[in-house]
């Protein structure tokens, strides 16, 4: 019986199945000790440690060649177990989401996102009630978006284009300008209606709760993502044998108790869900201040990372509470509210109305002639949209251009992306080969951004953020619904039903 | 030692467990430890031109369930009968390699049953395939024209509803992923089409299944007799997000319609 209480109380934290199983088998075996012992073995080393968000090597690595380092030398292994660490507190894991607060629990982030959603969408996946299940982006987003949002999950690689990497703060298709991230509503129709064209599916299917809950856990891990690279930069930035915390030697930030690791910040206990993530992250809330508990929080964090030398190296480090909590709150100030303010500007942003003309799709209507020829003259002249999409609308003009996504290391790097030999070590690192971004053939009727004249509005007036697509700066409204007028009235040819191309009327001779 | 009543109960589960968890899940009552039998089978038939397909479905089982429960315990008894008993000695077995009669008996049974079915399913494969629905238009009788298209894709459906033109296939028609809006009360048409690989357009709850074939346009059609929603499925293996294609199917009273499209 004594030895089914340590198999239980070893296991039971981690894999409860597992062990109610070794346990089982053990009293029904004849040789029951040691098929117990076997057993919790086999178990033990079958279990999955808990899940970690993945480090932002890409961004690693490009940082260290910004920093003119030798070729193969990076920055000292300390400087990433610092972001890790931050992050990680500021953030928790991806069973336990947590949010940087620095005003408790008034802070304004707890307006912007939703603890019991971020507990809905993380961890993995176990059914919650009848209708829904815990663990929404492993469910549906991870195998695409990867676990941390890096666009990089299993089945990443065989998708054209790339699924989105949340950690650059980008979004594409949205009711705001560029430079602003989406609404929530934006990335709900996202969800709703997913990307035409993209592998990006519709999940009109979940419920209303659950694509909200979904927003939020991708909110998060944008910011998170954001906050991450900042980061990272600013190890660039730094002196030599400085780090970003004040601590001595090798000593890590994840060693010290849970208060000094949050320095100014503090921890809400997440509401609603009942997941052991939840369980884990209400405990560390428990833990702040008080002695006993932080070590246990301690030794929770041991479990997961053998690498850290165990509990006896934690006594030995001496370190300057203030200083810390000094340092902790500079770059909270520097690198995560510059995100958050960026985000919490979502909360207050209201789509201006635009009211849809009536000629726009109706070609009986007197203003329609006229407005399709002005469109026309916008689209080779002013507008110039003829240089990407081509004198036929078919999206064959320019096609040498990179989204901001690959172009964040590709041209800021000034790398030949034609050269596999010079971006072989940034995709060994974690990018994804680079494509070129083609421009939309515009007579598939196939919008990413939806099809409605109002969205091609939105396209042409806001640009496609990340895209070569720009903003029109000077085109008034009433430019671009002609511009709206004349891209509709295109020749149609689904994919579904190819039609060799019919000339165009309008169509300029072809030099 | 395992005896020869081993092996022939071994053998006679087969007839059991076959037919046994057919009657289960038809009957969908009970369940075991947790596990509810209800919603095992079919969703209940909402499509009047799918009733003769039930009654078809049901006939093929039945044929299938006799020929199974006699085969298979035809051969749990020949294990019991003929395997060596204690206290008597099985005859040696004998190898036989033509027997003329008997294989007239089992080409001839299976290929009178084909036959039979071929021709007595022929009407409801008409009414089903081919002919198209008619209804009256100012005195004069007209096949039903599709009021929406749907666009099977990796990975999800594309249903589109002609737009201000009414002409469904041009630039204005109105886009909606993944949901299916009709009329309940009147036969309704669709036009299903697939964008990249093949997929299989499904809605169990009305019988409808057609395979879309990239690059060719198919017409499916049926009537909905009971507002609610269905459960539209890709029945076709398309790629790794097969699993993901499934969409919804409203049917709405006549004259909502137009609300719930908007
Ligand atoms: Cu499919």
């Amino acid at each position: 019986m004594l030895k089914h209480s340590l198999v239980w109380w070893l296991l039971g934290e981690r894999c409860p199945w597992s062990a109610r199983v070794a346990v089982l088998a053990g009293r029904w075996a004849v040789c029951g000790r040691d098929l117990v012992c076997l057993l919790s073995v086999v178990v033990a080393v079958g279990c999955t440690p808990p899940a970690e968000f993945g480090d932002n090597s890409l961004e690693w690595y490009k940082q260290e060649r910004a920093a003119r380092l030798e070729p193969g030398q990076g920055f000292p292994e300390v400087h990433r177990q610092d972001v890790s660490d931050i992050t990680r507190v500021w953030f928790g894991t991806p069973d336990a989401p947590q949010l940087p607060l620095l005003e408790g629990e008034d802070d304004p982030a707890l307006e912007l996102l939703d603890m019991g959603k971020l507990a809905w969408a993380a961890g993995p996946v176990v059914s919650r009630n009848e209708e829904s299940s815990q663990g929404l982006y492993r469910r549906h987003c991870a195998h695409c978006h990867g676990v941390t949002g890096d666009g990089r999950g299993p089945t990443s690689a065989f998708l054209s284009p790339y699924p989105r990497d949340f950690r650059l703060g980008k979004f594409k298709f949205k009711s705001s300008p560029t430079g602003t991230p989406p609404t929530k509503d934006d990335l709900k129709t996202i969800l709703v209606n997913g990307i035409p064209g993209t592998s990006m599916p519709s999940f009109r299917l979940l419920q209303d709760e659950e694509l909200d809950v979904l927003v939020d856990y991708v909110i998060y891990l944008s910011q998170r993502g954001m906050v991450e690279r900042f980061l990272i930069a600013a190890v660039r930035e730094l002196d030599e044998d400085a780090r970003l915390v004040s601590l001595p030697d090798a000593a890590r930030l994840r060693d010290l108790p849970l208060d000094v690791q949050l320095g100014p910040l503090q921890r809400v206990a997440p509401v609603g869900g009942e997941s052991a993530a939840d369980r884990d992250s209400a405990a560390d809330a428990d833990s702040v201040g008080g002695s006993e508990a932080d070590a246990k929080a301690g030794a929770d964090e041991d479990d997961g990372s053998e690498s850290d030398g165990g509990s006896g190296a934690k006594a030995d480090v001496s370190y300057d509470r203030d200083k810390i909590a000094d340092d902790l709150l500079f770059l909270a100030e520097e690198q995560m509210l510059p995100v958050l303010e960026k985000w919490l500007g979502i909360l207050d942003f209201e789509a201006k109305e635009v009211d849809v003309p009536a000629w726009v799709l109706d070609s009986r209507d007197a203003a329609y002639e006229s407005q399709v020829a002005l469109g026309q003259k916008l689209y080779f002249g002013a507008a110039n949209c003829v240089q990407c999409h081509g004198e036929t609308g078919i999206g064959d003009g320019q096609t040498n251009n990179y989204d901001d996504w690959t172009n964040d290391w590709l041209k800021v790097e000034g790398i030949n992306p034609t050269d596999a030999a010079a971006w072989a070590p940034y995709v060994n690192a974690g990018a994804h080969p680079p494509r070129p971004i083609m421009p939309r053939n515009l007579r598939l009727g196939v919008y990413r951004g939806g099809n409605r004249p109002i969205d091609i509005f939105r396209r042409i007036q806001y640009g496609i953020e990340g895209t070569p697509m720009p903003a029109s700066l000077t085109l008034t409204e009433e430019q671009i619904w002609a511009l709206v007028a004349y891209v509709q009235q295109l020749p149609y040819e689904t994919l579904s039903r190819p039609e060799t191309a019919k000339k165009l009327e309008n169509e300029r001779p072809v030099r | 030692m395992l005896t020869h009543r081993f092996w022939a109960g071994l053998f006679a589960l087969v007839p059991i467990l076959g037919i046994g968890l057919y009657v289960i899940a038809v009957l969908g009552v009970g369940s075991v430890g947790g596990f509810s039998f209800a919603g095992l089978w079919l969703p209940e038939n909402a499509n009047p031109y799918a009733n003769a397909i039930d009654h078809l479905f049901d006939l093929v089982h039945i044929i299938c369930g006799v020929v199974l429960g006699v085969t298979t315990s035809i051969l749990a008894y020949v294990v019991w009968r003929y395997a060596d008993h204690p206290g008597r000695q099985a005859e040696p077995a004998l190898y036989i390699t033509h027997h003329t009669l008997l294989e007239w008996i089992w080409t001839a049974i299976p290929a009178a049953i084909l036959v039979f079915l071929g021709f007595y399913q022929l009407q409801v494969w008409a009414d089903n395939k081919m002919n198209r629905p008619m209804v009256m238009v100012e005195g004069q009788e007209r096949a039903v024209e599709p009021s929406a298209l749907v666009v099977g894709k990796q990975f999800g459906w594309e249903v589109y509803y002609p737009g201000p033109d009414g002409v469904l296939g041009t630039l204005d028609d109105q886009r909606v992923e993944n949901e299916l809006t009709v009329p309940v009360g009147r036969p309704v048409v669709l036009r299903v089409e697939a964008k990249d690989v093949l997929h299989s357009f499904a809605i169990p709850g009305l019988r409808v299944k057609q395979d879309v074939v990239p690059g060719m346009t198919q017409l499916v059609w049926f009537q909905v007799d009971r507002p609610g929603t269905y459960e539209i499925l890709c029945m076709e293996l398309c790629g790794w997000g097969h699993y993901k294609m499934r969409a919804r199917m409203k049917a709405v009273a006549e004259g909502l319609e137009a609300e719930v499209q908007e």
